[in-house]
């Protein structure tokens, strides 16, 4: 955790006019402490049981999310993932250091990415203005992550459990100083079918990271 | 063309970086160094068929990968992270 966490990312975004309705519904995720965690030579199998011994998870081998009640862990490429804890504070990312002493490199993100939640009918329609991937829920199902680009701008995202809508559900993380830039492409890919900023987070059908 | 990443999936040309053939790096200590990487910067082959060459999945997992493609075709024949053993 740092101060610019501590701070929401989307603070300067003014929404620009979009048509009436709220076929899309984004939010920011805050208070957030972010961090990415990468094995170091060798380690992996160690890295592995270690994390299932102390957070009784399976670390994902591709793209994919592996959640527990307080801490998600999200595939970003060969034995590196980015790991989020919700309210986890400054203490989680010294404890998980100390976790994985030996087996794997810690650094602190919480003030490097943004992580926006996006739900409602058009969600799909929207990303797919933006990402060259396939995000049809048979293509794409929950769970699943993917590290790509959206407009430029380089995103991870992944699939949450459908909402009480049961519209699909994302969450997207974007570089921090690219949030701004981000918005301003979603908004406008779903400024025709109605976006509404939401306080909270989109509610999902379960509670998948937080 | 999309290209397949081990990793990642197969995913659009855009994400990608082309880097070249995965020739080794000249000795720069070698006597004549400055002649060989002459040779190795600017004198490939051009095949008209399959071809080894490097590629950076900058947007995707940031991972370096040796694909063979058809030069004629741009059919994808084989991928690999350039770490793995050839
Ligand atoms: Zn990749």
């Amino acid at each position: 955790m740092d101060e610019l966490a501590a701070q929401p990312a989307s603070a300067s975004f003014v929404p620009p006019r979009s048509a009436s309705g709220d076929g899309v519904v984004i939010t920011e995720r805050q208070n957030l402490t972010l961090a990415t965690l990468q094995t170091r030579r060798g380690q992996h199998a160690a890295l592995r049981a270690r994390v299932a011994a102390r957070f009784h998870v399976d670390l994902p081998q591709r793209p994919a999310v592996g959640r527990t009640q307080s801490v998600s862990f999200v595939g970003v490429g060969p034995e590196t993932w980015l790991v989020i804890a919700p309210d986890g504070g400054p203490s989680f990312v010294r404890s998980l250091k100390a976790d994985v002493a030996g087996l794997a490199s810690v650094s602190d993100q919480s003030g490097g990415h943004a992580i926006f939640r996006v739900g409602g009918r058009a969600v799909g329609a929207t990303l797919a203005k933006l990402v060259p991937i396939d995000l049809d829920p048979a293509a794409f199902k929950v769970g699943d992550a993917a590290t790509t680009v959206a407009a430029h701008v380089g995103v991870t995202l992944w699939r949450c459990p459908d909402g009480l809508d049961g519209e699909q559900v994302f969450e997207l993380s974007v570089f921090r100083s690219l949030a701004g830039s981000f918005l301003e492409c979603f908004w406008d890919s779903a400024a025709e079918f109605g976006c509404r900023w939401d306080a909270q987070p989109p509610r999902a059908s379960t509670s998948p990271s937080r | 063309m999309r290209i397949n990443c081990p990793y990642c999936g197969e995913r659009d040309l855009g994400e990608f970086v082309y880097f070249g053939d995965p020739v080794p790096r000249p000795d720069p200590s070698a006597a004549d160094a400055a002649q060989r990487f002459h040779d190795s910067v600017y004198l490939r082959d051009n095949p008209a068929g399959p071809h080894q060459e490097l590629w950076y999945h900058a947007y995707g997992c940031r991972g370096w990968l040796r694909v063979t493609r058809d030069t004629r075709t741009h059919a994808m024949l084989g991928s690999a992270f350039a770490s793995d053993p050839a």
